[in-house]
């Protein structure tokens, strides 16, 4: 209970993913057997190219149910460690202690629990016993509640806080626009009954890549910023990362908010071309090709954000061991970046927990994890 | 006493927490915990072959698989290495150096025995249904042996290691850790075969286990 918020995240993640990966081998062997072996596990008696295959009796929807069993924990291991790194760079960056902190430990506890038993969600047109619906629709909006907690607690930490506009601030900020965005359309597509009409179109597509994949990339884009300094010993070109920042920020808007309104009209995902579109309008095409330049132009954003990272791991300034002025051990290192060992001889002996930012009495605005209790004033005092 | 629910983290310590541990007693705990965690991904992953064994159950068309009689012998000579390998470990804490060594040896030669016996199940099944793997319970049957198999075979390694360093060292401590995990891994996968083979391949055990759950 007093691990970095960042390490709890990852560590979830790890276990979720020591249980869900399992579905997927078993469905990936499942499926082998069957094209190698002629066994029917999923593959039902099926006439392909105008001949008969040798299968009888196998469930396409088994392996729906294997994947996704697989499927929808793997959202929470690709979110998971992304929730926990933003907390950090959220407080560091804010100079305050995480808000709630044991509550966003439990959170991620129970996010990662309760994304065993949501994955039917992602199945409501496959066919299932409308209880079934009724459960995992249930399971799903339950998710929302831990969830919103750390949302709340993320935007309470910058609440007053002395707010850094940094690269990793940047991202942050960006994240929690996005995974709010993302969100607030979850709540529509886990009801079964609203689900259904909006399934394969558009509207899924602008749900999941604002919940899962843009918000966790920004804070992947942030954390790397955030640890530059440590991993390479030196800054990065702080015009190009800003110039990445907001082409990025704005440009995956641009890509991910219309498509909410396609999905809405009904433009189906997945096709390269449709026909019998009469009930869309001309300008649903226009709105289609201008998110395709904005993917163009967010896509050349990237370019310049790696040419950043090279070009600056060799010409950057220098950086110092502890820019941010942060707590946790690996700003501590005796080394930047950090040499074999990472701590040289000794290890060092953690007496506190990662958030003790702006403490009050305490000259410094932070106080690192490896300081003992007495050597500061405030302390001392009491 | 502070718990993880009552835990102040906020609050700074005001002495290390807990003593370091030395070297060896990390890397035994590592092993250790290695080993539980790879049981609890093997677990996820027979509980879910149980249940899409369960799940395929259901559908009108199921054709269970024909009986063999040879796994029961196969699961008496499972439990014998099973119980040789307790058998080593009992031993090893009493410090019966030559005792552990044979007891370990009769693990590997039962093992060996058994994984010979499941080829000549599946030899007989292959036989018994005309070399036709159409019928998903004969699927299931080969994939869910087989896999268990594999992992029987994989802690076949393991355990020439131990036989290994059991003849090459003289240190009965060192030689007990290893015992132990061998001993864990083997019960356990004793258990998952008297699962798989009890609910699945002994009759239709699991499905008057689903019809009591009221899934048929």
């Amino acid at each position: 209970m007093r691990m970095p918020l960042t390490v709890w995240g990852i560590f979830v993640a790890t276990v979720l993913a020591l249980f869900a990966f399992p579905a997927l081998f078993v469905s990936a062997i499942m499926m082998s057997l069957d094209v190698l072996l002629g066994t029917s596990f999923f593959m039902p008696a099926i006439m392909t190219m105008g001949n008969e295959a040798d299968h009888v009796g196998g469930n396409p929807l088994l392996f729906q149910h294997l994947f996704w069993f697989f499927g929808h924990p793997e959202v929470y291991i690709v979110a998971l460690p992304a929730f926990g790194i933003v907390s950090d760079l959220i407080s560091i960056h804010a100079r305050k202690n995480i808000f709630g902190y044991r509550m966003m430990v439990w959170a991620i506890i129970i996010i990662g629990a309760l994304s065993f038993v949501v994955w039917a969600h992602h199945m409501y047109v496959s066919g299932m016993n409308p209880y079934f619906g009724f459960f995992f629709a249930t399971t799903t909006l339950i998710i929302a509640v831990p969830t919103a907690l750390k949302v709340y607690n993320w935007v309470l930490t910058l609440w007053q806080g002395n707010i850094h506009l940094t690269i990793p601030m940047l991202f942050s900020i960006a994240f929690l626009l996005f995974f709010i965005n993302g969100g607030m359309t979850g709540l529509f597509l886990g009801n079964a009954s609203v689900s259904m009409p909006l399934s394969d179109t558009l509207f899924v597509v602008a749900h999941f890549h604002m919940v899962m994949a843009v918000a966790p990339v920004m804070v992947v884009c942030g954390a790397i910023y955030h640890w530059y300094p440590k991993i390479t010993g030196r800054w990065y070109h702080e015009g190009m990362a800003r110039f990445h920042f907001w082409v990025t920020f704005v440009g995956s808007y641009l890509v991910f908010l219309p498509m909410h309104y396609l999905g809405i009209m009904g433009v189906p995902r997945r096709y390269f071309e449709i026909t019998g579109t009469s009930f869309l309008p001309d300008s649903a095409q226009t709105v289609n090709a201008s998110i395709t330049i904005a993917a163009l132009v967010v896509g050349f954003a990237q370019l310049v954000f790696l040419y950043n990272l090279i070009f600056s791991a060799m010409k950057g300034q220098k950086a110092p061991g502890n820019p941010w002025n942060a707590t946790s051990l690996e700003w501590q290192t005796e080394h930047t970046p950090p040499q074999h060992g990472n701590f040289g001889k000794e290890l060092p002996c953690v007496y506190r927990w990662a958030y003790d930012f702006s403490v009050p009495g305490v000259e410094d605005d932070f106080i690192p994890q490896n300081v003992p209790p007495r050597s500061t004033t405030s302390e001392a005092a009491s | 006493m502070s718990n993880i629910f009552t835990e102040q983290p906020w609050i700074a310590d005001t002495g290390p927490i807990a003593p370091a541990l030395s070297g060896v007693q990390i890397s035994v705990n590592a092993r250790r915990s290695a080993l539980k965690m790879l049981l609890m991904g093997v677990s996820v992953f027979f509980l879910l072959m149980i249940v899409a064994y369960g799940g395929r159950m259901l559908y009108q068309d199921w054709r269970p698989t024909p009986q063999i009689n040879l796994l029961w012998g196969n699961t008496g000579v499972l439990l014998l290495s099973s119980l040789c390998l307790q058998a080593a470990l009992l031993w090893a804490r009493a410090g019966k150096a030559d005792w552990v060594r044979g007891a370990l040896i009769g693990a590997g030669i039962l093992t060996v025995l058994f994984l010979a016996g499941q080829l000549a199940a599946w030899q007989q099944l292959t036989t018994m249904v005309l070399g036709d793997f159409s019928n998903p319970s004969v699927g299931f049957f080969l994939m869910i042996t087989g896999i268990h198999g594999l992992h029987m075979a994989g802690g076949m390694v393991a355990l020439m290691r131990t036989i290994k360093r059991a003849f090459t060292q003289t240190d009965i401590q060192s030689m007990e850790h290893n015992v132990s995990n061998c001993a864990l891994y083997w019960h356990y996968l004793l258990g998952v075969w008297l699962l798989v083979f009890g609910l699945l391949f002994t009759g239709n055990n699991f499905e008057v286990l689903l019809k009591i759950c009221g899934f048929i």
